[in-house]
């Protein structure tokens, strides 16, 4: 009849493990609860998250000038001294009262003149200058006179007057920093299905690369203006999310006006008799003026901060240009924003983003590389699916 | 004790990685199939249904945020209850264990109950032996519920108790007879008592 003897331990443990093996009570319904004390995860990769988007921003402003002109610094010599191509030996004289000198960056050389006169070309020498380009009145300074195999004042005394030509210009290479744009939209939700539309707007600007072979200088360029409308686009966004990840359909628009100033590197020079009266550069301002329209496709992540209840995430894409712009390129993003519960359904989003563009857009007539960036401000609304 | 099928086993080890993740669907799936389990093991381990809340709570809290933690998805279960019984002993000592229900071992009363009445635990409603185990003294409850249905030894339960080897024997010990006086409290006598075929 005992079943159970003193001690016998290991039978009342068998008896017992058996009896509480399905033992399933109803447990009370403390999720929400639970979840809302469970400390954000993953706290451990903030700082390493922190410090890749930094050091990817950094990256990306310092991109090297080689992806975005391949052929034009291998093909051609970066500086070539015009008189050695076209020496300005035997130079036709024409005018008695103004001779014109061609700016080669670091050497400075007559090079042609014409007219009735028809003297020899005068070999000048090669004297070195440098120059001052100020903003205001674009005067040219020459500030060093060297090597010449004769002094100035007498070159100039053999000098009959000159009528432009075909001035042979090249600035030396001068790489230029500058400004930027913005772009998409996003929220994500995890594990639900979910549509979003959005609006936005950004403003676009750029960072400017100029090549050695262009007469142009970063001093002469007038970049976007933040504030001026004309710099603010619009974007509209389609996207679906799933968990923490969007694909998202985008159209954005970014409009590319620059002021600039193309030097000819020349100047004129107006003396009378042996003393030299003004100097200053030959050249044209121009302008690019051009609304690129884009259409492109953008995967995004995002990563929920639950504690300040906002995202912040990352995303690529492929752009291209609608209509007769020849661009096409990829994009990349950085976002945060916040989402505002409307009810089971809707959800809506403000978030700020930027854009940034890994081509450059280039104006084809000066090889002016911009490669745009934005920053932007988008909203939209989020439809989780049943 | 608890164990489960290895479906289950799968489809928890597969809610493993969104957990970490904080994917809210997946910590739902999991928290549906463990609550009834892990709720049990509370129960167990609390004197009353508020303590045991309490646990449960608590120990869903640790589940998830060190979920990041395991090292073997498929071990999950073990590991969940695992930090239950831990979470339910850190109670323990938080909260009760000031009141100083555990005996020393040189106090300790030898009991010389019937083993006859341990036999009565397997007739009683789950519900009731339950409640006969809340009603112990603290210190015995933890060590009774380590022991005897956890399956840790001696040696491992004065380590998580903070106690001495031979302490945890004593509290076993008169934990057991206690136990048995709660069965005899209840009505239960020896011939109400229809032994198990075994």
């Amino acid at each position: 009849m005992t079943m159970f003897h003193r001690n016998d331990d290991d039978e009342l443990r068998d008896l017992l493990g058996r009896r509480f093996s399905d033992f399933e009570p109803e447990a009370p319904e403390f999720l929400d609860s639970i979840l809302d004390q469970v400390k954000p995860v993953r706290n451990g990769y903030k700082i390493p998250i922190v410090k890749s988007v930094g050091l990817f921003i950094l990256s990306w402003l310092s991109l090297p000038l080689s992806p975005y002109q391949p052929a034009l610094l291998s093909s051609e010599p970066a500086l070539q001294p015009a008189r050695e191509e076209r020496p300005a030996l035997n130079i036709p004289i024409t005018k008695a009262q103004s001779k014109t000198v061609a700016d080669f960056g670091t050497t400075t050389t007559v090079t042609e003149s014409t007219g009735p006169g028809q003297g020899r070309a005068e070999r000048l020498a090669s004297f070195v200058t440098t120059r001052e380009v100020k903003d205001s009145d674009k005067e040219v300074v020459m500030a060093e006179v060297n090597a010449a195999s004769e002094p100035l004042s007498a070159v100039l005394e053999r000098i009959q007057p000159l009528a432009v030509k075909n001035l042979d210009v090249s600035l030396k290479p001068r790489v230029l920093a500058s400004r930027s744009a913005g772009e998409n939209v996003v929220t994500p939700k995890s594990g639900r299905l979910s549509f979003t539309g959005g609006i936005g707007i950004n403003n676009t600007q750029y960072v400017v690369t100029i090549l050695p072979q262009n007469p142009v200088t970063i001093q002469d360029m007038k970049l976007p203006d933040f504030w001026k409308s004309v710099n603010w686009k619009p974007q509209v966004n389609l996207g679906v999310d799933y968990d923490n990840w969007q694909l998202q359909l985008s159209y954005r628009e970014f409009t590319q006006y620059m002021d600039y100033w193309v030097t000819q590197g020349a100047i004129e020079v107006d003396y009378h008799g042996d003393s030299i009266r003004s100097i200053r550069p030959i050249g044209s301002s121009e302008r690019i003026e051009r609304n690129i329209r884009l259409i492109g496709l953008n995967a995004r992540k995002s990563i929920p901060l639950k504690k300040i209840n906002t995202y912040l995430g990352a995303g690529a894409g492929y752009q291209m240009a609608l209509g007769k712009e020849n661009y096409r390129g990829v994009w990349g993003q950085l976002f945060t924003g916040k989402n505002f519960t409307l009810n089971d359904k809707f959800l809506l989003y403000v978030e700020g983003q930027f854009n940034f563009s890994f081509n450059s857009v280039l104006h084809p007539e000066h090889q002016i590389y911009a490669r745009p960036y934005q920053i932007g401000i988008t909203t939209g609304l989020r439809w989780y699916k049943p | 004790m608890g164990s489960l099928t290895p479906q289950e086993s799968q489809v928890l080890a597969s809610l493993v990685p969104g957990c970490r993740n904080g994917d809210r669907r997946a910590q739902t799936q999991f928290y549906n199939l463990c609550k009834k389990r892990l709720f049990g093991i509370c129960l167990r381990y609390a004197g009353t249904r508020s303590e045991a809340d309490c646990i449960f709570q608590d120990a869903f809290v640790r589940i998830f945020a060190h979920m990041h933690e395991l090292k073997d998805a498929e071990h999950v279960f073990a590991w969940a209850k695992t930090t239950v019984i831990r979470t339910a002993i850190n109670y323990y000592h938080r909260e009760l264990k000031a009141s100083r229900e555990l005996v020393s071992l040189d106090s300790a009363v030898h009991d010389t109950a019937d083993d006859f009445h341990l036999g009565i635990v397997g007739q009683l409603e789950m519900e009731s032996l339950v409640l006969l185990i809340n009603e112990l003294p603290a210190g015995y409850r933890m060590v009774l519920n380590l022991y005897l249905i956890d399956g840790y030894n001696h040696g491992e339960i004065a380590k998580m108790l903070n106690i001495t080897e031979g302490s945890s024997r004593s509290q076993y010990a008169r934990g057991k007879t206690a136990l048995i006086k709660k069965l005899e409290q209840i009505g239960l006598k020896k011939d109400d008592y229809v032994p198990q075929k075994r």
